[in-house]
């Protein structure tokens, strides 16, 4: 599974039946206009992020992510770090 | 002009209330909750309050909230550690304990003092909070205070509860929060499951019962009784202004814990503690409770399926919980307000729920019956919601 594909499946894990798992996910979808993603939601998958690369990073830093990428590209830099 | 120019930078978004026309909230209410309340001088039905045993104009009540304010006057003008320790609240502490399963308790203004002071008062940075998604925002809110790890889980999901406390073995403390009844859908907490998967893990699980204490249960004694809970190695919340219809909150668990609480809990020690008449009232609603529940809660769960059924027959998409609460599912914030308007034109206040009460397009619209009502206000209820239009 490419980086991609693993955020993807965390954000589908950890946002409870609300998006639904058949729609299109990918670099460009925002998730707050396509997916209705609030700010607990972000925690959840933040947290699941943690689970799914064995890290830990800081959800503030996760705060101002609009799309798919975002959170791709901000984990990038997180996992070029250790 | 410094004013505006704070404003300025604050987001107070009306666009909505002005589109529907209607504005659901700080309606102004010119009566108590009788079988129909006064607004703008007009008559309504209350399905909106959380007076679900409609005992909140009770008679025996008010005389027993005349005669504190008859014997204290107004106020201790105190916090509990200084003047406003009076003899009715340390009765009532272990009152209310007792009433739902614990050893000792303490009150606090109100539950969401009490929920805010309670994180800030034992949760240290080393810890980790696990939090159900759909908790109230009185719990997420005293969360955030504590200034540790959060994390959220899938609303009432205990497989994903474990899953997560199978990998959390690094912090100092972890704590599981939820709440008992889940007041915007009326979905009920597992809690029994969720406090075996806390001693398995040394998790502390801690319970908002605000809608749950005075409602469910056998003997309207809260979450404990209900999932038949002994012995709840946890902290238990709640509110006193709901099904015990005064007002103020309440933190139990057992007594060293709230031993503690007393002398650490900033929100406790540092507010005036509620008069003698509210706590006074509280005690006489507890032994109302205690010897009437049975009778009165027939009424509450008989009006709860009545509408419930009327609402899926007028096809309105309904969440079928366990709780005597109606909760519609209304998704977007626009819908949402447009059906609490239309309640209100019938003559129903109702409670609409929206973003960021709940989440982002899951709007719902709330409906709670008190006991209280006459049966032909039911009636008049459902014929109502008959030629309603989802």
């Amino acid at each position: 599974m490419t980086l991609q594909d693993r955020v993807i499946a965390v954000i589908k894990q950890n946002t409870d039946t609300k998006v639904d798992i058949n729609l299109e996910t990918n670099l460009e979808t925002n998730l707050v206009d396509d997916l209705g993603i609030d700010s607990f939601d972000l925690l959840m998958i933040v947290s699941g992020i943690e689970e799914e690369f064995g890290i830990t990073v800081d959800a503030e830093d996760f705060i101002d992510v609009k799309l798919v990428s975002d959170i791709v590209n901000k984990l990038s830099m997180e996992l070029g770090r250790i | 002009m410094s004013l505006d120019r704070m404003l300025e930078r604050l987001a107070h978004n009306r666009e909505i209330e002005k589109r529907a026309g209607f504005n659901p909230y700080y309606k102004e209410i010119q009566s108590g909750l009788d079988d129909s309340i006064i607004i703008e001088g007009r008559e309504f039905i209350d399905l909106a309050s959380n007076n679900y045993l409609g005992i909140a104009n009770d008679g025996r009540i008010k005389v027993a909230i005349i005669s504190a304010v008859d014997k204290y006057g107004a106020s201790l003008c105190g916090t509990p550690v200084a003047t406003g320790y009076v003899d009715i609240m340390k009765r009532l502490e272990e009152k209310l304990a007792k009433f739902v399963g614990l050893e000792d308790s303490i009150i606090l203004p109100s539950c969401y003092q009490a929920n805010n002071g309670l994180f800030t008062s034992i949760a240290k940075k080393e810890d980790l909070i696990l939090v159900d998604r759909f908790a109230h925002s009185s719990l997420v809110q005293g969360i955030m205070t504590a200034g540790c790890k959060i994390r959220p889980f899938l609303h009432n999901n205990l497989e994903h509860l474990n899953t997560i406390l199978e990998k959390s073995s690094s912090y100092g403390q972890i704590f599981v929060v939820t709440e008992s009844v889940f007041s915007t859908d009326g979905s009920i907490a597992p809690l029994k499951g969720i406090t075996e998967i806390c001693e398995r893990f040394g998790a502390v699980p801690i319970v908002d019962d605000s809608h749950g204490i005075g409602v469910i249960g056998p003997n309207g004694r809260g979450i404990l009784e209900q999932q038949e809970i002994e012995g709840f190695n946890g902290i238990y919340t709640a509110s006193l202004g709901k099904g015990l219809a005064n007002s103020g909150g309440m933190i139990a668990a057992d007594k060293k814990t709230i031993e503690y609480l007393r002398y650490y809990c900033p929100h406790l020690v540092y507010s005036t503690a509620l008069p003698p008449s509210v706590l006074a009232g509280i005690e006489k609603t507890i032994e109302i409770i205690e010897n009437e529940y049975d009778c009165i809660s027939k009424k509450m769960w008989k009006y709860k399926e009545q509408i419930y059924n009327s609402l899926v027959n007028a096809g309105f998409d309904v969440i079928d919980g366990d709780a005597p609460i109606n909760s519609i599912m209304t998704g977007s914030t626009e819908n949402t307000i447009m059906l609490a308007k239309n309640f209100f034109e019938n003559g129903i206040l109702s409670t609409p729920f929206v973003e960021p009460s709940v989440p982002i397009n899951q709007g719902k619209v709330r409906l709670i019956a008190g006991a209280n009502l006459k049966e032909e206000t039911i009636d008049k209820v459902l014929r109502i919601i008959e030629g309603m239009s989802p």
